[in-house]
């Protein structure tokens, strides 16, 4: 299935059947900064950042497994595929 | 006698290590007393209390709290004025339930969140007030937990609170608020449209699902697994069953019922090179329970070609049946060893209705020899069960509180628990102060202090239990060996009172060969305990091999008898006390290759269920065990204890 994804004015076609280290590198690029997530302190400070399997795209949400499958849900208002 | 000690290890919900990443951790169990309590793992604070329990106040706003087994249902305040980091962590679904209402009064200015993550637990009746500074937001994060009812989340009319639920089990939707389903949740008996839950990869068990032409457009992308579901599909007005028993017919049913209900099926769907109508979706019968996926089944052979799993777990199981008849191998089935007191189902246990819970009873099953096809590592054992813990009844191989009362004899450092011997309150006086029977106060447990050796009455017809397990570890009961004797069994007298297994000559999967004994027939892999008769004829290419004794004790055996050198050096038919969700064991000395499990003082076998088990892999004494062995055998028996009247 190949769907077409958005991140920052970025948009790619990906296709879900690929694993995620034969993806394109714009993609991985993308994933990787998308799925830190910050450590904040009790007042609101970051103090570090920390990886999590589950991405907020603009459209979609991208989780890798740990096996390198990639699951895209789109966004319920903008659930369809290209 | 060890004290239970908490695990050694809990989970934030992203998965970090709680404690060794937070700086303030605090434990609380049910079972320990008000006064006393620091919040460390060996005095931990009290939960079920109608105030705050002492010191929650001001609890630090970046910390985690660690809830022990049995069910929390106290009113907790946790004032804090800046943002808050919270973490709700249990030590499993179905054996920490959290009926607590919480009131979180944070944060007061703008700029802060509040943040809370639950992971672990089972929430029924769950309160969660948010007060403060209106206009910020809340989050609260749900990680591997159960449902069984809606929490209930409030915050102040300009504050939104958004909650997200990941891996988790749902028997009833969340509402209020905004609510985000992740990816792989299990939903059980719910009634919803497809579509109208986001996320991926969710099971639907026993649901009533309503069916319109945006399910079919917009979702046949994220892969959906159906199990025992009613559908109302477009124009249909009632919720029915698909009909047939193969995934395929299914799936061919559910297709043309929609083009008959006026509905336009999509496109067919190629996913790794197969091709199907809804490609992504899976519609079966029988193949989950309670959120697992059976080991071999339509959907775990559907999940493997496309590299997923389906629901909040990844471990695929096989099924130990209960069943009523008495020839269905590796099942759970009234035979003698089962106590009176329990009704035998398809798949079910119930209490009978001549059963008071209010006194006190030990019902137990257990089940036939278990053969695991080679050694293996137990990982997880899931009783699924909705006993009502909240009155007391569980699964339970350990009584929470010593059977004897405590006769006026109490020892520094222990919990004891204050009941009444009739219906009405009873109290006694303890170092000065009074504790009462009645939970409508909860001043029912004390912790005996050095010095103060006795205890006065001083209303009522008072009983003082110990309490044997604070943290309530809900344990199940388990043998398991390597090997059994080798002799093969063809004909002969057969033994009072011990376990055989049937094997087939060549071919375990072989179902026409059959050992008789005592008019039922049983195939390779069943098993039988022997009792008044002691002679069995073989159908075809069949043999037996004798098990163990079912009250099996080394020590009846003579040095140099067959039994003893056989046993001698092998891991022994013994029962050992193991908690589902941790299926952990110790080593004979502390070695992992050792064939035989460690006893503790007691001389049982240390798995996790052992009050040494943890104290030991924490290194409490000063000397730490491994922490990384599994429970493994080849040969495997187990029995569930039913136990009433546990501190509730």
């Amino acid at each position: 299935m190949i769907y077409q994804i958005k991140k920052d004015g970025t948009t790619l076609k990906i296709d879900d059947n690929v694993f995620f280290d034969k993806q394109p590198k714009e993609f991985r690029q993308l994933y990787d900064n998308a799925r830190m997530v910050e450590i904040k302190d009790a007042d609101g400070n970051v103090t570090g950042s920390t990886q999590t399997n589950n991405a907020e795209f603009d459209n979609c949400y991208i989780e890798v497994y740990e096996n390198g499958r990639v699951i895209i849900t789109l966004k319920q208002e903008e659930n369809g595929t290209v | 006698m060890a004290q239970f000690n908490f695990k050694n290890r809990y989970f934030s919900a992203s998965g970090a290590d709680l404690l060794r990443t937070m700086n303030y951790v605090y434990f609380f169990s049910p079972l320990s007393d008000y006064d006393s309590g620091d919040g460390s793992r060996l005095a931990p604070y009290r939960s079920n209390w109608y105030y705050a329990p002492r010191g929650t106040t001001g609890l630090q706003a970046t910390s985690a709290l660690i809830f022990s087994g049995g069910v929390h249902k106290g009113s907790f305040n946790l004032g804090s004025t800046v943002s808050t980091y919270r973490h709700f962590t249990g030590n499993g679904m179905g054996v920490t339930i959290l009926s607590l209402s919480i009131d979180q009064q944070a944060p007061i200015s703008g700029g802060n969140n509040s943040t809370a993550y639950y992971r672990d637990v089972t929430i029924n009746d769950l309160n969660h007030y948010i007060s403060g500074y209106n206009g910020i937001n809340h989050y609260i994060y749900f990680y591997n937990c159960e449902f069984l009812t809606t929490p209930a989340i409030t915050t102040t009319a300009l504050s939104t609170v958004y909650s997200y639920v990941t891996r988790s089990k749902i028997k009833e939707l969340l509402s209020g608020g905004t609510i985000t389903y992740q990816n792989n949740n299990s939903f059980i008996g719910i009634n919803t449209t497809i579509g109208s839950i986001a996320g991926n990869l969710h099971t639907f068990e026993r649901c009533n699902l309503i069916v319109n032409q945006a399910s079919l457009d917009s979702y046949k992308n994220n892969y959906y697994a159906f199990d025992n579901c009613n559908f109302r599909i477009g124009t249909e007005t009632e919720y029915t069953p698909l009909i047939g028993t193969t995934a395929e017919v299914l799936r061919e049913t559910f297709v043309n019922r929609c083009i008959a209900a006026g509905l336009t099926v999509p496109a067919d769907i190629t996913d790794y090179g197969i091709t199907l109508p809804l490609g992504r979706w899976i519609f079966t019968t029988n193949q989950i329970f309670e959120g697992i996926t059976w080991y071999g089944s339509e959907i775990n052979l559907f999940e493997i070609p496309r590299f997923i799993s389906f629901g909040y777990s990844t471990i695929r199981g096989t099924k130990i049946p209960i069943v009523v008849g008495n020839n269905t191998p590796a099942s759970i089935f009234p035979n003698s060893q089962s106590s009176v007191g329990l009704i035998y189902g398809t798949d079910s246990l119930s209490i009978a209705s001549n059963i008071d819970i209010t006194q006190r009873h030990k019902l137990f099953a257990e089940s036939k020899i278990i053969w695991l096809g080679g050694k293996k590592k137990l990982t997880k054992l899931d009783i699924p069960n909705n006993l009502p813990a909240l009155y007391g009844v569980l699964i339970d191989s350990l009584p929470n509180l010593v059977d004897k009362e405590a006769n006026n004899i109490v020892e520094a450092g222990e919990m004891y628990m204050v009941r009444s011997l009739n219906e009405n309150a009873a109290s006694i006086i303890y170092n000065g102060n009074t504790y009462s029977s009645e939970l409508s106060t909860r001043n029912n447990i004390f912790k005996g202090v050095a010095g103060v050796n006795s205890y006065t009455f001083a209303s009522g017809s008072p009983a003082v239990y110990k309490i044997n397990d604070i943290l309530n570890y809900q344990s199940i009961q388990l043998r398991i060996v390597n090997k059994i004797p080798p002799d093969i069994i063809t004909s002969g007298t057969l033994w009072r009172d011990n376990w055989y297994l049937v094997e087939h000559d060549s071919d375990q999967n072989n179902t026409t060969d059959y050992i008789t004994y005592n008019g039922v027939n049983y195939k390779a892999g069943d098993s039988f305990l022997v009792e008044d008769v002691f002679t069995f004829t073989k159908s075809g290419n069949i043999h037996l091999r004798r098990c163990w004794d079912k009250n099996f004790n080394f020590d009846w055996y003579d040095e140099g008898s067959e039994e003893y050198s056989f046993w001698v050096n092998e891991q022994k038919p013994e029962w050992c006390d193991v908690l589902p969700e941790d299926t952990r064991c110790l080593m004979k000395n502390n070695h992992p290759l050792s064939a035989e499990m460690m006893r503790g003082e007691d001389g049982k076998y240390i798995t996790t269920g052992h009050p040494e088990y943890y104290n030991r892999i924490l290194g409490t004494s000063g000397v730490q065990s491994p922490d990384d062995i599994f429970i493994g055998g080849t040969y495997m028996q187990i029995r569930l204890l039913i136990t009433t009247v546990n501190p509730m």
